[in-house]
Parts: structure tokens; C-alpha cells; sequence
């Protein structure tokens, strides 16, 4: 009798205890101190267990969440505000500012750190692992395989020719081969100029080293007309101009400003980065593209 | 003859009276003397005559015309004016310096004609430098460098001198031979103004004195005249020494007033 | 009595005019075409000959007409603007250390520039950029000549432009670090060390206008110059009408250092060097040394920049680095000069 009832009482101790754990193991108070983390917090978490995004994360340039992003409570980085809302998951990037972070987790907390996302295999694994930190692997799962769907499409539809396309920001600063904006131009059926440049990481390239190679879409960072600084004026070059214009060697040339708030950040929201390029793609094919 | 008329001119620095009602005339054709003490005015007096000073009240005539209406150029190439204390502020050649004198007489992007080098030549010669003539000014004695501006300010060729003392960092040969110069000028018919701190050179050079005092006129006419003691005792407040040689005269100042 | 003469060197023998003018003028063309030749992309003289005569060479000709062409004229602009600035404010103030950049025209002209670019002024009226660098050049020139001007000593010049550096310096920095661009702040390194990177003929067509006439009414003062030799009261002894010189080498600099600053940032040291360099083979007369003075800049300015593209490995050297690591030493040297002149 006793042995049936102990038995009885573990069996239902653990058929409670399950749901119970796994509710309790959900985070309800997670702070985001990187703007990359904040867009996977706000993509795969409720609204009412976030406790602080970044600054960064209301603002339409960077943050692709930004009208999600309204009315959350933000922080600049600092260690202060953080605590004072007492997190139970603290989530940041690998460079958030390794002071800060240090301090949070010297107070024990618990801190996640993020590798920056610089490939597609880097972002999936990055939005797997915030998932099962969050709780929330089965939208995590839903939101890759919605996205990877798109992402076939594209890759379908693909022509055979392969123009070259480059990253162009202020400063003429560009992307490198080991970056997601790389995975995703050759998704979108491009070779990336820097990794034929033999470029590894991201770093400034001249602007006649750019003309010479030749590339067929330049992708220009986006611009603040009503904020102008020199960085950008280097945009706005005719020399570019001219290039844009060129028809050299049969080849159109044309140029595409992708928002900085899909590609910045990894998250299914690149899908749309991919869909523009490869449309962008189509029309230069159509125009007479040589490889 | 050319003929500069000052006519109740005023000059006041703040509240202070430097020139006070002058009415004065110079004419082309006489070596005039401008002495008094210190502060009398004198610098002042030749610095209104150039347009260099302006003035509150009264007018200048240069040939009957009021100088603020004169052509610039025609003015320069006319009158030169030899300041005190020698300023030259780059090292140029002796014979560089000279030539500036001929800018008045040189239309912009003229090169030196041959009647600007006869003219340089000519005021080098009679100031005795042209053996210095590619020397740098900076290298040159005090003396040396004084005949250098003076015969910049011949190579003008002007009708009328001003010299504010051009004889005061002089030995006594350079000063004797740079009044002799003046006199020169005088028979080729130009003019000179000269202010003279030296008594005796006022007394033997000139053909007329003009003696300031407080910013007024205080004698104008010979020199015997000028220099006579009472004007001596009012204005410099000194007693001086006065005698003759071969007609010619020297003064000497002796004793200051009130002293021993 | 001169003012304390720095460097009085014996070999004084002032070259021929026309040999002296030639022969920079020959090193300018020199220059001019291997500043074309230099740059990440190497490019042939053949190639940079071909374009220049109206062959289409496709994007090299991009790189050459629209990259190199616009750096190599404004390099010989702005140089000759900074030698013939430097030697006409030298001759003004009768003063061999009166500079557009010691004595803070370049600052405040750049000051002037910031503010048209950066509240967007450029944006709706492009000719903004070049009058708001002239009229921060004007309103530094007429404050440098009442604090310090006619015959000040050189403690006195260089003190007043000090006080004009660090106030247009400062505004400038602040001016920068409120604009909502974020790139701006740092935007302080192009303004204040000033380069030739990247320059479009746009900025040529913007600047040389003004820089032009800032030249014509420096370069004709040249008598008035040589006669100020002698003193204030002896050049208008001379004929010459002190006001209208004054005036006329204040709005001269300001047009033409202004238009320049405007386009390049500043670029120091350069009007320090030149004159002083060149004045020896002009006799030391300020006149002359105008437009050898001017030729001088242009030349000095070409070598820099080419040297810039070539020094280090990685991103261009700053040109007014450059021109900073030669003018400093110098600047050093001629304070030196001038404490033994003085004792």
C-alpha cells in the first residue's frame, strides 16, 4: 500500500514537475545588449518577457524589428540600467563591450554571448541556440524553414551568368569574403568582388581599385540626404557616375541600395535582402550582362 | 618753382595739440631748415605734408591744389620723403634698395628702362655708395645705410626733399658731405625740408629757418634770425656759444637754462 | 633697423627671373604627370597621354579623367594658392612668419566650410561651400591685421595666431560633433589635416573661380609689396595708397585660401616654407617672390601628394601630415634663427 502510494506520488510529482520546468526554464525578464540579439529576442520571444533592447533596436537603419521594437524599454550598454531590471537571461554579442559584460556576470547573471553572424551557417546556428535559450525552438524552427523556402526560390529561378557585385559604404568601406552579406550575393546568384579580391575581412577600398575591377551591381550603403558628411559625398562621385553609366565591353552596369536593417543582422528577415538581389539580377541579365 | 602752402593746419593726438593754426609755405629753389625741441611737432609737420598724417583742420597746397585732390602718382613722383630711423625690412642689394625710388616713375609690369638705371647710377654716385652697390643693406654701417635711403629717395628725382634728420647716425664727414648733397640739389633748382637736430648745420646749410615750438611757429626767416638767443633761451632753453669762420657761422650750445 | 633678419645666408645670388620661373614651372609639368601616374591602379604614361588626347579607354579613362585629373590640378591650385597667400601676407605685414595656416586664415576658412557643408547648405547651393570658407578666411585675415598687423613684432603674430587656431579649431570640432551624421566626428581629420583624396571635378570647377581672382589681386601688388619695404610712411611717399593695398591683400587671400580650404581642408606649413626658401633667389624682394612663390607652392603641394599615395602600406597618409612633418622641423628652425638674431 505504502509502495503503491510512493510510487503513485513520484509519478504524479513528476507529471507536474515536467510543464512546471519547462515553463520555469523560460526566461521572463531577457535583456538584449547587442543590437544582432535584439532582433532575434523581439523575433522569437513575447513582448511581455522582454525586459531591454538596445537603443539601436527602435531605429529603422538598423534594426529590421523597429516598429516592434516601439515602446520596449531601451539601454545604451551600460551595466546600470541592466540591472536595474532585474534579467534573468542576459543575451549580447561577443564584442558588446567585454567590460560590461564581465561585470554582469561577475554579479552572477546569466550572460549569453553571440558570435557575430559572418556566414549563413553561423546565423542558423546563432538563431537555434537563442531559440533554445528562449524557449521557443519550434517558432525558431518554423521561422528557418519559411525562410529557407525563399531562399530556394531564388536559388531555382538562378541564372547561369554570375555578375561580379561590391559593397559600397561611406568611406568606401566594404564587406569581406567572411561575412553573411558574402553568403548572400552568392545566394542571389553573384560573385562577391571581395572575396575575388582575395579580401578576408571587411576594410576600405579604393575607389579606383573599385572602378578597375569592374563590377557589374554596386551596392551602395544607405544615405541620410538631409546628413551630409564627406564619407558619403565619396558616393556621390561622378567617377561612379560615370561607371554606372559605362557601357564598356557590351556590360550594363546599375547599383541597388540595400537597407542596412535587413543584412546588418542575421535573421529570416534576410530572405528579403536575397529576393531584392535576385530581382536586381534579373534585370541585369535582361540589360546584357557578360560574366 | 613748386611750392607747398600750409594753411591753418591742425593736428591733435587725443587731447594733446601736436600742431596748432600752422600756416607755413615751402618753396623749390631753397634749402629750408625745420628745428625745435623735441616734440615740437616736426616729424609730424612732414608726415601731414606727405598724406601719411591726417590732419583736423586747415588745408596743404602743393601748386595751388589741395593735396587730398592731387593725382597719388603725380605727387610721388615730385616729392620724396626720407623718414628718420631707416627702415628696411627685407635685405635687399644696395642697388635693389635704390631702385625703388623709380616706382613712382614706373608704370605696374614696366621693367627698369635705361632712364631708371641712369637715375639709380646717378643717386648712388652722388650719395658716394655705388661702390656698394651689391652689397646688403643689413651689412652696411649706420652711416653707410643712410646714404643708401638718401639716394633712394634722389633716384626720385624729386622737385622737393623731405628729410626727417638724416644726419643724425652720421660721422661728421658723412654729415658735412650729406648737407653738401642737399646743397647740390638745391642749384639743380629742387627744395628741401630737412629736419636738423644740429644747430651749426642749420646755421651754415640753410637758406631759411623754420623753428617749431609746442606745435606753433616760432621763427621763420634767416638763420641769424631764427637762431637768436631769446628763441634759443624760449624754445630749447639753452645759451649757446656763437662765433664766425670764414663768414661762415657756428653756434655751439652751452649752458642749459637754470643750470649750472 | 630691420626687423631681426632670420637666416642671412651668404650665398645671396638672385637667380635670373626667367630661369627661376622656367624651371619650376618645367618641375610642376613633371610632377603633374607622375601625380596622374600614381595611385592603386597603376597606370601607364601612355595611357594617361591616350585619355588626355580624347582617347576612350573605357574605365581606365574613368580612373584617369575623373580621379587622378581633378587631384593633380587641385594639388598645383591649392599649392599655388598657399605660396602666393603666404609670400603676400609676408610682404604685408613685413613679418617672414605670417602664414595663412600660423596665423589661422586656413583654420576659420575651414570653420566657414564646415558649417555650409555640414547644416546642408552645400546641398541646395553648391558655391556655398567655397564663399562660406572665404568668409571665415576674411573675417580671420582682418582679425589677425587688427590684433597684430603693420609692423608687429613676430611675438605678437604668432600669439594673435594662436588665439585664431584654437577658436576656429575648437568651433570646428564642436560644429562636427553636432551634426547627426555619424561619420562627421571624424570628418575633423580631413578638415584640420586636409587632403586631396578622392576630389572630383566638381570641387575643381567649385574652387578655382574664386581661387583665380584671389590670384590676380595678390599678384598685381607686387610694387606696393616692394615698396612697403621701406616702411608705411615712405610707400606712400611713394604713390601708393595704403588702404586700398591692405584691403585688397586681405580680400585677395581670403578668396583664394578660402575657395581652397574649401576643397582640401587645411594644408599648413606650406606658405611657411616656400617664400622663405625661394626669397633668397628673388633678391628678397617681395615682389618678385609672388608668383615664384606661388609656382614653389604648387610644386611643393604636387610632391607632397604623390609622396602620401606612396609612404605607407596601408590607407593614405593625410597631405597635411605630411606637409606638417616637413614644416614643423622648419618652423623650429627658424625660431631658433630668430633667438640668436635677436640676442
Amino acid at each position: 500500500m505504502v509502495r503503491v502510494l510512493r510510487f503513485g506520488i513520484i509519478v504524479l510529482a513528476l507529471a507536474l514537475a515536467a510543464p512546471i520546468t519547462s515553463d520555469a526554464a523560460k526566461p521572463q525578464r531577457i535583456a538584449s545588449l547587442n543590437v544582432c540579439t535584439d532582433q532575434l529576442v523581439i523575433a522569437l520571444a513575447e513582448r511581455s518577457r522582454i525586459a531591454t533592447v538596445t537603443f539601436l533596436a527602435p531605429n529603422p537603419d538598423t534594426s529590421f524589428y523597429h516598429r516592434e521594437a516601439k515602446g520596449l524599454p531601451i539601454n545604451r550598454g551600460a551595466a546600470e540600467e541592466v540591472l536595474a531590471l532585474k534579467p534573468d537571461l542576459i543575451v549580447a554579442g561577443t564584442y558588446t563591450t567585454p567590460a560590461t559584460t564581465a561585470l554582469l556576470k561577475k554579479l552572477g547573471h546569466r550572460v549569453e554571448l553571440f558570435d557575430p553572424d559572418d556566414s549563413l551557417k553561423r546565423m542558423r546556428k546563432n538563431i537555434r541556440r537563442m531559440a533554445l535559450l528562449l524557449g521557443e525552438s519550434e517558432k525558431a524552427e518554423q521561422l528557418i524553414s519559411n525562410m529557407d523556402r525563399r531562399l530556394a526560390a531564388v536559388v531555382q529561378a538562378g541564372m547561369k551568368q554570375q555578375p561580379v557585385a561590391v559593397i559600397f559604404r561611406a568611406n568606401g568601406f566594404t564587406m569581406g569574403k567572411h561575412s553573411l552579406i558574402n553568403d548572400i550575393l552568392t545566394l542571389a546568384g553573384f560573385r562577391h568582388l571581395s572575396a575575388e579580391m582575395a579580401m578576408d575581412q571587411a576594410g576600405f577600398l579604393p575607389l579606383e581599385k573599385m572602378i578597375a575591377a569592374d563590377p557589374a551591381l554596386i551596392i551602395f550603403g544607405q544615405y541620410k540626404p538631409n546628413h551630409p558628411s564627406i564619407a558619403h559625398q565619396l558616393l556621390e562621385h561622378p567617377a561612379l557616375k560615370s561607371l554606372l553609366a559605362s557601357r564598356a565591353g557590351g556590360k550594363s552596369r546599375d547599383s541597388i541600395i540595400i537597407p542596412s536593417n535587413l543584412w546588418n543582422c542575421g535573421g529570416p528577415f534576410i530572405a528579403e535582402a536575397v529576393e531584392m538581389l535576385a530581382r536586381k539580377h534579373k534585370t541585369l541579365s535582361r540589360a546584357g550582362v557578360s560574366p | 618753382m613748386n611750392e607747398f602752402v600750409v594753411q591753418n593746419l591742425n593736428v591733435v593726438f587725443g587731447d594733446h595739440k601736436v600742431l596748432d593754426d600752422i600756416c607755413v609755405s615751402f618753396q623749390t629753389g631753397s634749402l629750408t631748415g625745420l628745428i625745435g625741441p623735441n616734440g615740437a611737432g616736426k616729424t609730424t609737420l612732414l608726415r601731414t605734408l606727405i598724406g601719411a598724417q591726417p590732419f583736423d583742420g586747415g588745408k596743404i597746397l602743393w601748386n595751388g591744389i589741395d593735396i587730398k585732390e592731387h593725382d597719388r602718382h603725380q605727387l610721388a613722383q615730385n616729392i620724396a620723403y626720407l623718414p628718420q630711423g631707416g627702415v628696411c625690412h627685407w635685405p635687399l642689394t644696395v642697388e635693389r634698395l635704390v631702385a625703388l625710388g623709380r616706382l613712382p616713375h614706373q608704370p605696374p609690369w614696366q621693367k627698369q628702362t635705361h632712364e631708371d638705371r641712369q637715375a639709380v647710377f646717378n643717386a648712388m654716385s652722388k650719395t658716394d655708395v655705388a661702390a656698394l652697390a651689391s652689397r646688403t643693406v643689413t651689412t652696411l654701417s649706420g652711416g653707410e645705410r643712410m646714404r643708401v635711403l638718401m639716394a633712394r629717395a634722389l633716384a626720385t628725382n624729386p622737385s622737393m626733399l623731405l628729410a626727417d634728420e638724416p644726419v643724425a647716425s652720421l660721422d661728421p664727414f658723412h654729415q658735412l658731405q650729406a648737407m653738401a648733397i642737399l646743397k647740390t640739389m638745391i642749384r639743380n633748382g629742387a627744395g628741401v625740408i630737412v629736419v636738423l637736430h644740429d644747430l651749426t648745420l642749420a646755421a651754415r646749410f640753410c637758406d631759411r629757418l623754420v623753428l617749431l615750438h609746442d606745435g606753433r611757429i616760432a621763427g621763420d626767416g634767416e638763420p641769424d634770425d631764427v637762431l637768436s638767443a631769446e628763441n634759443l633761451a624760449a624754445t630749447y632753453r639753452v645759451e649757446a656759444l656763437r662765433g664766425k669762420q670764414n663768414g661762415e657761422p657756428f653756434i655751439v650750445p652751452w649752458k642749459e637754462q637754470g643750470g649750472v | 633697423m630691420t626687423s631681426p633678419s632670420i637666416a642671412l645666408k651668404d650665398e645671396r645670388r638672385p637667380v635670373s627671373f626667367a630661369v627661376l620661373a622656367t624651371a619650376l614651372t618645367l618641375c610642376i609639368v613633371l610632377l603633374f604627370f607622375i601625380s596622374m601616374a600614381a595611385g592603386p591602379v597603376s597606370v601607364s604614361f601612355l595611357q594617361i597621354l591616350a585619355s588626355l588626347k580624347g582617347e576612350d579607354q573605357a574605365l581606365v579613362t574613368i580612373i584617369i579623367e575623373q580621379i587622378r585629373l581633378p587631384r593633380a590640378i587641385l594639388a598645383v591650385t591649392v599649392g599655388a594658392t598657399l605660396g602666393l597667400a603666404g609670400a603676400a601676407l609676408q610682404g604685408l605685414l613685413r613679418n617672414p612668419l605670417a602664414e595663412p595656416g600660423l596665423i589661422g586664415v586656413s583654420g576659420c576658412a575651414a570653420l566657414g566650410s564646415v558649417i555650409m557643408f555640414y547644416t546642408g547648405a552645400t546641398a541646395v547651393f553648391a558655391l556655398a561651400l567655397p564663399l562660406g570658407g572665404i568668409a571665415g578666411a576674411l573675417i580671420a585675415v582682418a582679425a589677425i591685421y587688427g590684433l597684430a598687423g603693420r609692423e608687429s613684432s613676430i611675438l605678437t603674430l604668432v600669439l594673435a595666431g594662436v588665439a585664431v587656431n584654437a577658436f576656429a579649431g575648437a568651433l570646428t570640432t564642436l560644429a562636427l560633433s553636432l551634426s547627426p551624421n555619424p561619420y562627421a566626428a571624424f570628418e575633423i581629420f580631413f578638415w584640420l589635416l586636409g587632403s586631396l583624396a578622392d576630389r572630383s571635378l566638381t570641387h575643381v570647377y567649385l574652387s578655382l573661380p574664386l581661387m583665380a581672382i584671389g590670384w590676380i589681386l595678390l599678384l598685381t601688388m607686387g610694387r606696393a609689396l616692394d615698396a612697403l619695404t621701406l616702411g608705411e610712411d615712405t610707400a606712400r611717399s611713394l604713390g601708393f595708397n595704403l588702404g586700398r593695398v591692405q584691403a585688397q591683400v586681405i580680400i585677395g587671400t581670403a578668396l583664394a585660401v578660402g575657395a581652397a580650404v574649401a576643397v582640401s581642408g587645411v594644408i599648413g606649413f606650406v606658405g611657411l616654407v616656400v617664400p622663405h626658401l625661394l626669397r633668397p633667389l628673388v633678391g628678397y624682394q617681395p615682389g618678385r617672390l609672388l608668383p615664384i612663390s606661388a609656382l614653389g607652392g604648387a610644386l611643393l603641394t604636387l610632391a607632397a601628394d604623390i609622396a602620401v599615395r606612396y609612404v605607407m602600406n596601408g590607407p593614405e597618409l593625410k597631405l597635411g601630415v605630411l606637409t606638417a612633418l616637413i614644416g614643423a622641423p622648419f618652423f623650429l628652425y627658424l625660431v631658433l634663427q630668430t633667438r640668436k638674431a635677436l640676442r
